[in-house]
């Protein structure tokens, strides 16, 4: 037998083979009909040709040639009318995935998406938009955007979109809108498309529906006021009050002192007449109420003072103007000299930044500072105090660090607390006020103010205050 | 000597062959398209030694012709088995 024979039996086995995978594929809807049908007839044509090569060569048939010779020139063509119906097949396949992902993000999307004409009408709008507003998209499209705006916010709606056809082509606003829920604010953010020639041809926005939001925005701003004017009544009963103790208190110390004068007097007349030593237990316990009346309307003197300061910060006009610390904290160091001196204690400053604040209120807490941190400094070992300062982020940090008498970690709030003091019966006098202030004044002036310590091991203060603005 | 059919044929599988190159970067995408391309290979190849052997070699070629085609309808079969199962996984 001639061996092409056998060759061609093996080439129409193997044709016949994947004639019948492709119709098993078919019949499970493996593949489609456009695929199916160009792969078979790519198939029967390779058919024709092996079996009329097969019967040629076999001498069954020689005439048969000519069918040969017309599937050798259909199936190439066959074969790329194959592949092209493939690649259109693909192309169909991704088309529909990316149209799937798309649905998927648009329809399952809660912001509203719409796509408006170079006019203002609609050309697309989400299902989201749809269901707000309860209606069809159909109802929608080619109906003009303003048409969904409330009619007092349509004038001003319509010149913010106006910007649209200008560069960056891009605006953002928020209107009321009647919808299927009722009043609402939604927030937009639109940006034109441009054409060929760089004109706006479509708008495409993204909105948001913000109306709990605003609503909470408002609640805040009503609260915000409310706790202002709560302060501002606070503040003003705080002053109104301790001015107007003043006065009582005034009279109080002034007849004290007259009634002290009397006290001598009568007892300078009782010597004189002999009868003395028979009132002395008597005055001697008038006395002692004088002074007790006395040193007590003289603390609440000294109280009513911290407060007047402590509410007059919170109305102080600032000057804010550049701060050169180096020189600032010289000159406290000059008018604490006495205590300095004092003390025994040995400060050293080291080149600061300087800050943008308001100079006489950087003063005070400085001055503050350093008086607390001469006051506690440890009497059994020389007292030293540290100033540092250094910018960091548009914020400058100073630091003042000294070896006293050290605070506790469940203290270190405290002490800022008005009329906290952490030994009210020890040898430092002082009414809890100074470190108040502070605070106070810093969150005046943008300012922050911590502790770092241990109790006997010393205290660092770490101020920070706005640094100078680069320009 | 070559027969007229057989040269049309050629280069018709030619035209075939330009018309994958310019899909080339399409072509690449479609699901075992190595298989499609061997399986075209193989054919391209019984074309070419089917003009040839009216030439020289007459024996040999004419076998190499047919068992291109073998191997061309092999790698086809192959590949119609691959595509069925690759939707049948999900793949």
């Amino acid at each position: 037998m001639n061996p092409i024979v056998g060759l061609n039996t093996i080439s129409v086995f193997f044709i016949l083979l994947s004639l019948g995978i492709l119709l098993v594929w078919k019949l499970q809807k493996l593949i489609p009909t456009d695929l199916f049908l160009p792969a078979v007839f790519f198939l029967f044509l390779g058919l024709l040709g092996h079996i009329s090569n097969l019967l040629e060569w076999s001498g069954a048939a020689p005439y048969l040639d000519r069918y040969g010779d017309l599937s050798d020139i259909l199936q190439p063509i066959l074969f790329a009318v194959l592949v092209y119906t493939m690649i259109q097949h693909r192309q169909r396949e991704q088309i529909v995935t990316s149209e799937a992902k798309y649905r998927l993000l648009v329809d399952n999307q809660s912001d509203l998406i719409t796509k408006l004409d170079a006019k203002g009408n609609f050309l697309f709008v989400s299902p989201s938009y749809c269901r707000l507003f309860g209606k069809y998209e159909k109802d929608l499209l080619g109906r003009p955007f303003l048409e969904e705006v409330l009619p007092e916010d349509r004038a001003r709606i319509r010149q913010e979109m106006d910007i649209l056809y200008l560069p960056p082509y891009t605006c953002r606003f928020r209107h009321s809108a009647q919808t299927k829920y009722g009043l609402r604010v939604l927030s937009w953010s639109y940006r034109s498309l441009l054409n060929e020639k760089g004109k706006p041809s479509a708008i495409v926005g993204i909105g948001r529906d913000i109306t709990d939001q605003v609503q909470a925005e408002q609640e805040r701003e009503k609260m915000l006021q409310k706790l202002e004017s709560k302060n501002r009544e606070l503040q003003s009963l705080v002053y109104i009050s301790s001015h107007d103790l003043q006065s009582p208190l005034v009279n109080i110390r002034g007849f004290t002192g007259e009634l002290k004068t009397t006290c001598e007097q009568v007892k300078n007349v009782l010597k004189e007449s002999g009868q003395y030593e028979r009132m002395e237990p008597l005055l001697k316990d008038v006395e002692q109420s004088l002074y007790f009346i006395d040193s007590g309307a003289e603390k609440m003197q000294i109280l009513i003072d911290g407060l007047l300061k402590l509410s007059r910060i919170g109305s102080i006009e600032l000057t804010i103007q550049t701060v050169h610390m180096n020189g600032l904290i010289k000159s406290i160091i000059e008018g604490l000299r006495f205590q300095i001196q004092k003390a025994g204690c040995e400060i050293t400053v080291d080149n600061l930044p300087p800050c943008h604040s308001d100079l006489y209120q950087v003063n005070q807490v400085f001055t503050n500072l350093l008086d607390n941190a001469i006051k506690f400094l440890d009497p059994s070992s020389p007292g030293k105090i540290r100033i540092t300062g250094q910018e960091r982020n548009g914020v400058c940090e100073y630091r003042i660090i000294d070896n006293g008498i050290g605070i506790a970690p469940e203290h270190h709030e405290k002490i800022f607390e008005i009329f906290h003091r952490l030994n009210p019966d020890g040898p430092v006098k002082g009414i809890g006020l100074g470190l108040a202030i502070v605070r106070r004044i810093l969150d005046k002036l943008d300012g922050t103010i911590r502790v770092i310590s241990e109790d006997g091991k010393g205290a660092e203060f770490i101020v920070t205050l706005p640094a100078v603005p680069a320009s | 000597m070559f027969e007229e059919s057989e040269l049309i044929a050629l280069l018709i599988t030619f035209g075939v062959s330009f018309f994958l190159w310019a899909t080339r970067k399409i072509i690449i995408t479609l699901p075992f398209y190595h298989l499609l391309l061997i399986s075209f290979g193989f054919y391209f190849f019984s074309k070419v030694c089917t003009v040839l052997e009216g030439f020289f070699w007459e024996t040999a070629l004419n076998s190499l012709e047919h068992i291109s085609a073998i191997a061309s309808c092999t790698v086809f079969f192959w590949w119609c088995l691959r595509l069925g199962a690759k939707k049948e996984t999900g793949g």
